[in-house]
């Protein structure tokens, strides 16, 4: 794919995002000061966050191909320890649960979305307990969710997009849901 | 005078005044050292620092580990008794600006084991508040250690095995989701560019170096479902909770130690039946064996008791997708499966006014089938356009529309590992070559299992063997018959019948072979590989055809390079009887050989878990009649 039609898809993307959401910016009469660099995590507006995409180099990167040797299995590559999903961090840092959200999904998109497609699973409940949301709410999430995500795969443009924009696109919808509707059920 | 022994004179003085005095009861007593002597040869803290007997050191031992910064004592790799000391007075090291470096940290294990047996208490040491660790362990929140075995896996020769893996379980009032454990993972540390012939030999010959990491359980899990196409089955032990501390903190210990790798012996099982052996009183490892194979851990693991209990307390099947797909293709019926074999033709089926007019139930059967069976059958050269990826978003995007359904997949159809037989196997019985006068024949198999004989834990219809001899004793002379080094068949059968569901064959074999039955003395080292395809006979068979190549030394006249052309019938569904047919016919490169056909025909009979009765014919010129009874050990 070419660096236009990717960046047109970007777009395309992220317009569908808004207008099934049918969320629209309300004006503030006080805007806070135009960031120098509003892509920046530390130039978000509180409570924002960063997309875990753009921001801070999410990708389904786990499972590189090695070729004839298996990525696991009796092969290692490191003993770096690696970083554990904490939920402790500051939102706005790309330590935060947003991005250890991202991650998974971006590592287990493939089940995460099929999943949601059969309305529920164990990696959707996984995704949801990094969220910290309530297990007596997860069913009204992820039927919340379903259909817009539906939505998502059915268009025209799914086919065009690389694993790691589908996997944002499934983030914000699952995102926007949880901060919008389920602030009660999840800690946010 | 070092620390601990001030404190002990210390400590000493004040209960002399204390007991002539009156005062208070004194202050609690440092670690008794002479009991701290005697600990350090105890089982268990051999275990913790990983002692071998070796007959160098003065003290008989030395540590697996090479990392130095596991041990507090300068010589502490080669002296247990000094390892202690210095641990104990580390215990006692004023807290740095980062508390997880202070060796109540550091050594978690060793701190909760020190502690229980010396009985020294929190005025003894002033407890160090470890957050990473604390972190780690949910704040102490495992409630249970499982051992995950993931199936052999013909493709890698790291993996024809299988392989262990440990997984800390969260308690389910913290964790809903097993996804998110802890798991720990024991590997060989190989650079990314290395070279298959490098890979096998150095992690045969321990020319890496081994280690522990850890990763959220998704990892694995995903990697081996979705990529290889693995089951996983987990066993989950019985411990108690200070057990379980103890093995969490072994495992905190390890994690970035660096071992010396063997592929047979101290490889991934290995490793872990030492990590939770870590318990006193609780071996599952296999013993006077220079291999250790996963499913030999987990068979003892699974007859193993402790505490008077049975070690087992639960196997929990995690399906790969191909198995997944399969349990959920066999749930469908007849019509269901037309419509799966309609939808292959044309996903754009799914929207037919002939598929729509079933219930949404039985659409959803047939839709999430497919979805497993794209899912599984995709690559990742596959491009966006190729119709396997077309039929896949297809699916999904019709399964987004039927209503959602607590679709939990159907029970296994596989055999859960622990069932299976033990993985050596040696025979013995007459042979009758060519109407000769009957000899004695003897085959020893250190591992693993070929096409009749392969069960539970094993690739369905498939040979892995190692160091397989087989000799004859004639007129008081033996000689060696024949030796696989190493000999892989597979053959997948094909289930559904859909498109690259199943249907190939390939095969590997290097060893000393007769060049044909008609000579005597005149064994060669041949090497010979073959691709094919396999086809369901009904239920019960598998046919398939092969075609490769082989090389040999050249003996007798014979060439070096010869073509081959082989075919083979198996009858492995009987659990009565199992039988495999061979044909071969061999073609020369270079010289000439002196018979070209080989045929074979074999069966078993198991006699209960562990003997079986072998009846095998075979010619290669003259021919040989060869009946057997067998033991798996």
């Amino acid at each position: 794919m070419s660096g236009t039609s990717r960046l047109g898809a970007v777009l395309f993307a992220a317009a569908f995002v808004l207008a099934a959401s049918g969320a629209a910016a309300q004006e503030n009469p006080n805007p806070p000061p135009k960031p120098e660099n509003p892509r920046s995590a530390d130039n978000k507006a509180p409570g924002s966050g960063p997309n875990p995409y753009r921001d801070c180099g999410i990708g389904a990167s786990l499972f590189s191909n090695t070729g004839w040797a298996a990525v696991t299995s009796n092969v290692i590559w490191d003993l770096g320890l690696t970083a554990l999903t904490s939920a402790t961090s500051s939102p706005q840092t790309c330590n935060g649960k947003q991005s250890k959200v991202a991650q998974f999904i971006a590592d287990t998109y493939v089940s995460v979305v099929d999943e949601t497609a059969r309305g529920s699973g164990e990696h959707l409940t996984a995704m949801l307990e990094l969220y910290e949301c309530k297990v007596e709410s997860h069913g009204d999430i992820v039927a919340a969710i379903r259909g817009e995500v539906g939505q998502g795969v059915a268009a025209p443009t799914y086919a065009a997009f690389t694993l790691n924009e589908k996997a944002e696109q499934y983030y914000l919808i699952v995102n926007r849901h949880i901060e919008t509707d389920f602030t009660q059920s999840c800690a946010i | 005078m070092n620390l601990r022994t001030s404190l002990r004179a210390a400590v000493l003085v004040t209960a002399t005044l204390s007991a002539s005095s009156g005062f208070a009861s004194p202050p609690a007593e440092l670690p008794d050292h002479t009991r701290a002597k005697g600990l350090a040869w105890s089982a268990t803290w051999l275990k913790l620092v990983h002692y071998e007997t070796r007959h160098g050191p003065a003290s008989g031992y030395r540590s697996a580990i090479s990392t130095d910064s596991f041990f507090l004592a300068p010589n502490g790799r080669t002296d247990p008794a000094a390892e202690l000391d210095a641990t104990l007075d580390a215990f006692a090291q004023p807290v740095g600006s980062d508390r997880n470096t202070h060796p109540q940290c550091r050594f978690r294990a060793r701190y909760l084991w020190l502690k229980r047996q010396l009985a020294f208490d929190d005025r003894t040491f002033a407890p160090v508040q470890c957050p990473l660790y604390e972190q780690w362990t949910l704040g102490g929140g495992t409630e249970s250690i499982s051992l995950v075995l993931a199936t052999g896996y013909l493709a890698n020769p790291a993996s024809f095995y299988g392989h262990i893996l440990l997984k800390l379980n969260g308690a389910r009032e913290v964790r809903y989701s097993d996804l998110l454990d802890v798991s720990v993972n024991y590997g060989a540390i190989v650079p990314k560019d290395e070279n298959p012939v490098s890979y096998i030999l150095k992690g045969a010959l321990g020319g890496y170096d081994g280690g522990f990491s850890h990763i959220q359980y998704y990892f694995h899990d995903h990697n081996y479902s979705e990529y290889e196409l693995r089951d996983l089955w987990e066993y989950r032990l019985d411990l108690a909770p200070d057990e379980v501390a103890l093995i969490t903190a072994h495992a905190w210990e390890l994690l970035g130690k660096k071992f010396t790798y063997y592929f047979f012996r101290q490889n991934c099982a290995y490793r872990m039946a030492e990590l939770v052996g870590i318990v006193e009183g609780l071996d599952i490892l296999p013993q006077l064996r220079p291999w250790t194979i996963p499913q030999s851990v987990i068979q003892k693991l699974a007859s193993a008791r402790h505490r008077d209990l049975p070690l087992l307390a639960e196997v929990k099947y995690h399906p790969s997708r191909q198995s997944r797909f399969h349990a959920r293709y066999a749930r469908l019926d007849a019509d269901g499966r037309r419509a799966a074999g309609r939808i292959l033709a044309d996903p754009g089926y799914v929207r037919s006014a002939e598929f729509e007019a079933a219930s949404p139930t039985r659409r959803g059967l047939v839709v999430d089938a497919m979805i497993d069976y794209y899912q599984y059958s995709l690559t990742d050269e596959m491009t966006q356009d190729h119709p396997l990826q077309l039929g896949y978003r297809t699916m999904l995007a019709a399964r987004f529309e039927l209503p959602p359904e607590n679709d939990d997949v159907p029970r296994a159809r596989a055999q859960a590992p622990h069932t299976g037989r033990l993985p050596g196997l040696w025979r013995v019985g007459p042979i009758i070559e060519d109407g000769e006068s009957p000899a004695v024949f003897a085959n020893l198999r250190g591992a693993y299992y070929d096409v009749l004989d392969s069960g539970p834990g094993h690739v369905p219809h498939a040979a892995l063997i190692m160091g397989d001899t087989s000799v004859v004793i004639d007129d008081g002379e033996l000689h060696l018959r024949a030796l696989d080094l190493l000999r892989i068949d597979s053959a997948a059968r094909p289930f559904s019948g859909l498109p690259g569901d199943g249907g190939g064959a390939w095969g590997l074999r290097l060893g000393l072979r007769p060049q044909n039955l008609d000579c005597t003395s005149c064994l060669v080292l041949r090497g010979s590989g073959a691709r094919g395809y396999s086809f369901a006979l009904g239920p019960h068979a598998l046919t398939g055809l092969l075609f490769g190549g082989a090389l040999q030394n050249a003996r007798n006249g014979e060439g070096v390079a010869s073509g081959e052309l082989s075919s083979f019938i198996d009858v492995t569904e009987n659990r009565l009887l199992r039988a495999r047919v061979e044909y071969q016919y061999r073609i020369p490169v270079d010289g000439h050989l002196d018979e070209r056909h080989l045929a074979s025909g074999e069966a078993i009979a198991p006699i209960g878990s562990r003997w079986e009765a072998r009846l095998r014919y075979e010619k290669h010129g003259a021919d040989a009649w060869i009946l057997t009874l067998g033991r798996y050990w």
